[in-house]
């Protein structure tokens, strides 16, 4: 029997059109089922115009057999655009036409219901799925029952869907429910459209997520229409979470909750906050659990120094809470009294702190200590209670022992309560001091504090209506891909644009006399490192410089590919009317990379105004009239808060990097030295006919007319120009001499070239070197192994070296090979199997003959004598 | 009526045939001797051209007077000059002397007279002759007064006459035509069913034929003779004379193990004894060029020799030994024999022409060859320079755009979209390219036409130019570049009826008195 295959559906990143029909089938059976319409949502865009009892029968010409089919045809269909159904209705055949208009229209007409249903043991069991209803999500459970809804009683999924159908957002709706302990209850809710619920979920994720992750996870769940299209949306949404640096979880936690305990960093991270910490805390191991932080006695003995942490973070690393929280049972009121750490023990061990070393107190908190149980610690107060000793004991938590996410938090109540400070201030209060713990600037004592609460600082106004459209929509968001592709038959790296601006966008800048552009630049990054770059920043070092020294840019030969300066750009104005181009490509052989070997290339995106300038020597935007390295910091701290969070660069609508790797075969722009290139390429040429001493002046004459410093070389340049010819002449000079003593060694200048030069430079100088031998219409053997000898020396392609020779050859009068070289002009090696040979030779002749018919006479008398000296070679191999 | 006739305009020989009373192909014979072929050779006396085997007569008395192998002359740009008895490059001193073009006109005038009343013919062509060379064929045609209905590639025509034999009607599938003539080999790989015959590709070489292994044989003579006296023959002098004794050691070669020939030479007669084995292994290396454009053909066909049905034969060059031994080697079995290697390409060409003028055949004829069906290919990559990057040497060169590939099944159109190079274009040129090779080398391909776009108005850069090629069965090109935005285009096609100087040859031809 045959097996239908499991059909793949397309990925879409735009929202899935939605006709909002209804058929009784499970999900599992959709494949399997006929579309048989059983009910119709209200408001729709089926509304009235399919009906229950249709049976789809196409869609758009396409014959339809199951739902399965219908959902993999409807995945092709854009928004907009309108429909063509075929359906059967009454045993009559009727065409019906749906005008999908617009996913903005299918929201603002959904609702967002709180709860689907799925049957059990004939109990209509409810399976939550929103939360945007707080009385219900509050009330009701999953595998609660759900009676009926507004007395009509449901009893399957089927009823469920015809019932909820009829309903229209704004609606008022009553669940009778029957709990699985509490008996009945009644839920009253008004249903609210998909962009209200969009909007809550929006704030909700601003609530419970850190703030970068947060962000990201929202526009990704609404780019794969709210996580419809995504292979596997959760394992996504957990991966996201995963993207938070230690940074960011730092400088976020007072945002959340759901911060991870210290004890659950990861290695990179604790090497991350390592570096982020003063020097003196360098030592704490962050692998090792929450409480060998608290006891590490180094940072107590520091803690102890600083007047404010001795009263918020001192308290909190000896009992997991911060001033302001609440207190641990037994924890006396006077922590902050805390002298010296006796011991600490679990039900079953007790360790005295003073008697043992780091090491084995870190083992007996990793190793010992029940995680899931509190342990006891005794300490001594410098303050006596009464006459009793002033040696106490504690009871600490495990469980309720976190990380900074309750010192932040706490904080904030602390400020609150203590300063009376408002939201603005309890803001910068805790900004401040989670920067000065970590980062010790600016250093946050008593006065910063006292300095605050005489700022005039006001509360922002609360918006009660939240609107995530204005909030998300108006800003540019472009992503960027890059990968490797060959373009035409070039290889070439191709960047992929997502979410370009769109008419409307453009149109608001065009209205305000503004062009908007997109542009490439690429970098090469490779040698930026966060360590050093850390570091740079930690000892108030010229970050600037670094960057200068460890960022280049990526240069091209072709001026067609920059702006006249020699920086490979890829610029592109974007119209309000026409279509953009969703990638865009950089032909590998159009780059000149600054370094040879495995390099990291950012390609950088910008979209944005005319008035945006970029530097013409480096590439760079430029702010305040200067070069910005913003890209760079970005880079290497890509979870900050986004590429322009302070709203200084109001020329760059948006941005985008995405990196990759490249192996670059051939020395580095800024590893060549050109003068040198050309010295050495005046060298070889001499050196060609360096052993007939009678020819070498002419050859000397020619050489001086063809070789060029570059630049140097050209008027435009003034004073360079001179020193260039100056410098040309002396090496003219130089090798000449030289090569009239044969003092000329072909295999030092053939290493030194390799150093020297790029891969097309190197036919460059097969090509030059070819054009110097076949200038008096002869090319003898001695050339020809001469020029073999370079071209093997700088490792060209064999194929592209033989091309260039039959090339350049081709109308020479007279050549000659020399003898026994006939196998190398046609590229075979002595190494080569018999068969390898006749193949070679078989193409060769091939080639030749065709030629045969050329228009010029040289290259068809040419072509007959390569044709028959292939053929001749070949019969004698195939004897 | 007029009469439709197929001619087979050979390097050697030349042939002349067409449909009798029953659609039956007749090869017809000289009027001077009775033979069905006729040599392709002129005598040049004063206004009097002395064609055919007559000329040849002339070789001993007048050799700088007799043109032979003038169709390997065709694509060239030279004349014939009979004071060096050789062809020279054509210049404003000798461009009087007598063209290629004009000493095919001979030729064909010549066999036109052994029918009555021909006004139209289908000329073959060896498959792969230049553009140049066939424009020059069909120059030489209109000379001659012969009006040419189509060219038609030499295997082809064979395949075609092959398809048509009745004895031969059964046997059908991948048939591989092996055309060595005097002048050019063409090997041709073509699917039969019926009389059904669809060309899938052809290979050859314009400089491989009887005259190359002739050529061997002289020098084979010529070290003989040294050995024998110690001088050489003054071949340069003599050339004409000892190709002829060197075809006549061939001819018996074909049948004997050994042929001794007396040769005349500054020391005299001398005896001179040539074998089959000395014969065979001074063409090594021309045989080892047939292997491998066998080869090619079945690469480019994408078979194996296993897959091959047949190896046809056509050509006189065939009837040598060691030629059959190869095809044999090559092949995996032997070739077919039956067929009239020398006739069966103007036979094919005569049913060609029938097809293509149907309604001046008679009810029988047209009976006779109805179940002919004939399906070409493109025997050339026809393209245009472009201006590309080259990745390697890291600059923008100029090379071959290919439209239109070998092989392509004729009728062909191919469409491709060119962008202009920068802004303020005023114009683009054009350079219509073929080759036989898929080259991108500009040096390697040949110009066959030159033009330019010019534009009102001047143009950014990037934009789009449509190029369309069209190529017909009879060989026509069409080509178009279009400004995609204002349809401003440059239109032309190639293959002109006439070279500049046609004219004037007329004028001169019609005081020429042709034997």
């Amino acid at each position: 029997m045959a097996v239908k295959k499991k059909r793949k559906f397309v990925q879409r990143l735009q929202h899935i059109v939605r006709f909002d029909v209804g058929f009784d089938a499970r999900n599992e059976h959709r494949n399997t089922s006929k579309p048989l319409i059983n009910f119709v949502q209200a408001g729709s865009i089926s509304d009235k115009k399919l009906l229950v009892g249709d049976l789809i029968l196409s869609i758009n010409n396409i014959e339809i057999k199951t739902i399965g089919d219908l959902d993999f045809e409807t995945n092709k269909i854009d928004w907009g655009n309108e429909v063509l159904f075929e359906v059967k209705r009454s045993n009559k055949i009727e065409k019906v036409k749906i005008k999908t208009i617009s996913f903005h229209n299918f929201q603002k007409n959904s609702i967002n219901w709180p709860c689907h249903v799925k049957v059990k043991n004939n109990l209509v069991l409810i399976e939550k799925n929103a939360f945007e209803y707080p009385d219900f999500d509050n009330s009701v459970e999953d595998g609660d029952i759900l009676l009926s809804i507004d007395s009509e009683k449901i009893s399957s999924e089927f009823d469920f869907g015809k019932i909820t159908s009829k309903y229209k957002p704004g609606n008022n709706v009553e669940f009778k429910i029957k709990k699985k302990q509490l008996g009945e209850i009644k839920v009253k809710l008004k249903l609210i459209n998909a962009v209200q619920a969009v909007a809550i979920s929006k704030k909700s994720i601003d609530d419970h997520y850190l703030k970068k992750a947060g962000s990201l996870l929202f526009k990704e769940w609404v780019l794969t229409d709210y996580g419809r299209n995504h292979d596997d949306w959760n394992k996504r949404k957990e991966d996201i979470m995963k993207l938070e640096t230690i940074a960011e979880r730092f400088s976020d936690a007072r945002y959340t909750y759901n911060s991870d305990y210290i004890k659950d960093w990861k290695n990179k991270d604790a090497k991350l906050l390592t570096s982020l910490l003063k020097p003196e805390y360098k030592d704490i191991n962050f692998k090792l659990n929450f409480f060998s932080l608290i006891f590490n006695s180094k940072i107590i003995s520091k803690l102890r120094s600083l007047n404010l942490k001795k009263e918020c973070c001192y308290s909190y690393i000896l009992t997991g809470k911060a001033v302001g929280g609440d207190w641990v049972k037994d924890v006396p009121a006077n922590i902050k009294n805390f002298e010296k750490l006796i011991s600490v023990k679990d039900k079953k061990k007790e360790v005295f702190v003073d008697e043992i070393s780091e090491a084995s107190l870190n083992f007996f908190f990793n190793e010992m200590v029940d995680k899931k149980k509190n342990i006891f610690i005794k300490y001594e107060s410098d303050k006596k209670f009464w006459k009793f000793s002033n040696k106490k004991k504690a009871e600490l938590s495990t469980e309720s022992a976190r990380g900074f996410a309750d010192i932040a938090k706490n904080l904030e109540y602390w400020f609150e309560s203590k300063y009376k400070f408002n939201k603005a201030k309890v803001k910068l209060a805790v900004d401040d001091f989670c920067k000065s713990f970590f980062l010790e600037y600016p250093d946050f004592n008593i006065e910063r504090i006292k300095e605050i609460k005489k700022l005039d600082l006001q509360d922002e106004p609360e918006d009660d209506g939240y609107d995530y459209d204005s909030d998300y929509q108006d800003k540019i968001y472009i992503s960027t891909s890059v990968n490797k592709k060959k373009i035409a038959g070039k290889e070439s790296f191709v960047v992929k644009l997502n979410n370009l601006p769109n008419e409307e966008e453009i149109e608001n800048h065009i209205i305000r006399g503004q062009k908007i552009y997109l542009k490439i630049y690429i970098y090469d990054v490779t040698d930026l490192d966060e360590d050093k770059y850390f570091k740079t920043l930690d000892n108030g070092e010229d970050t600037e410089q670094y960057f200068l020294n460890n960022s280049h840019v990526v240069k091209t030969e072709d001026l067609s590919w920059s702006e006249g300066n020699g920086i490979l750009v890829q610029t592109k104005e974007l119209e309000s009317y026409g279509s953009h181009p969703s990638e865009l490509a950089f032909p590998y052989s159009k780059l000149q990379i600054p370094k040879y070997g495995k390099r990291k290339l950012s390609f950088r995106t910008f979209i944005c105004t005319d008035n945006q300038k970029f530097d013409e020597n480096n590439g760079r935007f430029i702010s305040n009239d200067k070069p910005n390295f913003r890209a760079e910091e970005y880079f290497l701290d890509s979870y900050s808060d986004g590429f322009d969070e302070y709203n200084d660069y109001t020329d760059i609508l948006s941005y985008s990097s995405s990196e990759i790797e490249v192996e670059y075969k051939q020395p580095g722009y800024l590893e060549i030295n050109r003068r040198k290139y050309n010295d050495l390429k005046i060298a070889l040429s001499l050196a060609l006919n360096q052993d007939d001493k009678n020819n070498q002046k002419a050859n000397l004459e020619k050489i001086k007319d063809s070789v060029r410093y570059g630049d140097y070389a050209s008027v435009k340049y003034g004073d360079y120009a001179v020193e260039g010819k100056i410098h040309k002449i002396l090496s003219l000079k130089r090798n000449y001499e030289k090569s009239l003593n044969e003092k000329l060694n072909l295999d030092n200048i053939l290493k030194d070239l390799k150093k020297n030069s790029v891969i097309h430079e190197r036919y460059e100088i097969i090509d030059f070197l070819l054009n110097l031998a076949t200038k008096d219409e002869t090319f003898n053997s001695k050339e020809n192994k001469f020029i073999d000898k370079v071209s093997k020396e700088l490792e060209l392609n064999k194929e592209k070296y033989q091309e260039i020779k039959k090339q350049k050859t081709s109308s020479v009068k007279f050549v000659d090979f020399g003898e026994g070289v006939e196998e190398s002009v046609f590229g075979i090696d002595k190494d080569m199997t018999k068969n390898e040979k006749l193949k070679i030779l078989r193409k060769e002749y091939s080639r030749w003959n065709a030629l045969t018919n050329n228009t010029d006479k040289m290259i068809r008398e040419r072509a007959k004598e390569m044709r028959d000296l292939a053929a001749s070679l070949r019969s004698q191999y195939n004897k | 009526m007029s009469k439709i006739i197929g001619i087979d305009l050979g390097t050697t020989y030349s042939a002349i045939a067409q449909l009798d009373d029953l659609g039956t192909p007749e090869v017809l014979a000289s009027t001077d001797n009775n033979k069905k072929i006729t040599a392709s050779s002129v005598y040049i006396k004063d206004q009097n051209m002395i064609v055919g085997d007559k000329a040849l007569d002339a070789l001993e008395t007048a050799p700088k007077q007799v043109v032979t192998e003038t169709k390997r002359q065709m694509e060239n740009d030279v004349v014939y000059s009979i004071d060096e008895g050789k062809w020279v490059d054509k210049d404003e001193k000798n461009k009087d002397y007598y063209s290629p073009a004009q000493i095919s006109s001979f030729i064909l005038s010549k066999l036109k007279g052994y029918a009555s009343d021909v006004k139209k013919a289908v000329i073959t062509v060896p498959a792969l002759f230049a553009e140049k060379a066939r424009v020059a064929t069909l120059d030489a045609a209109k000379m001659a007064g012969i009006e040419v209905i189509s060219l038609i590639n030499e295997p082809t025509a064979a395949a075609c006459y092959y398809a048509s034999l009745p004895n031969v009607k059964k046997i059908t599938g991948k048939i591989l035509v092996f055309d060595l003539g005097g002048g050019t080999f063409d090997v041709t790989v073509c699917e039969v069913q019926g009389e059904e015959v669809e060309v899938i590709t052809s290979r050859g070489d314009k400089w491989l034929g009887g005259k190359d292994f002739d050529k061997e044989l002289v020098n084979l003579i010529n070290e003989k003779y040294k050995k024998l006296t110690g001088n050489e023959l003054d071949i340069d002098n003599n050339y004409s004379k000892y190709m002829e004794i060197a075809e006549q050691v061939k001819r018996v070669l074909s049948v004997r193990d050994k042929q001794i020939e007396s040769v005349d030479g500054p020391n005299g007669v001398k005896e001179i004894e040539i074998t089959r084995a000395e014969f065979e292994q001074s063409m090594q290396t021309h045989i080892e060029k047939l292997k491998m454009l066998m080869e090619e053909a079945l690469d480019g066909s994408g078979l194996k020799a296993e897959n091959i049905s047949h190896t046809l034969l056509v050509g006189g060059s065939t009837r040598i030994p060691i030629i059959t031994k190869t095809i044999e080697q090559v092949m995996k079995k032997p070739p077919l024999k039956g067929v009239n290697v020398d006739e069966a390409v103007a036979a094919g060409a005569a049913i060609y022409a029938g097809l293509k003028s149907k309604k001046n055949l008679n009810e029988a004829q047209k009976k006779a060859i109805s179940n002919v069906k004939l399906q070409d290919v493109c025997n050339f990559y026809l393209g245009t320079l472009v201006q590309e990057d080259d990745p390697v040497l890291n600059r923008q060169v100029t090379s071959n755009l290919i439209l239109i590939d070998r092989d392509t099944a004729l009728p062909a159109t191919k469409s491709s979209r060119l962008v202009t190079l920068y802004d303020d274009q005023e114009s683009i040129s054009i350079d219509i390219t073929q080759s036989e090779g898929r080259e991108k080398n500009r040096e390697f391909v040949n110009i066959i036409h030159q033009g330019e776009l010019k534009f009102p108005d001047k143009k950014p850069k990037g934009r789009p130019i449509n190029v369309t090629y069209k190529y017909d069965t009879s060989g026509k090109l069409h080509c178009i570049f279009e400004d995609e935005a204002t349809k401003e285009k440059y239109e032309v096609s190639i293959r002109p009826e006439s070279a500049e100087d046609l004219r004037k040859n007329y004028e001169a031809i019609e005081h020429i008195v042709i034997e």
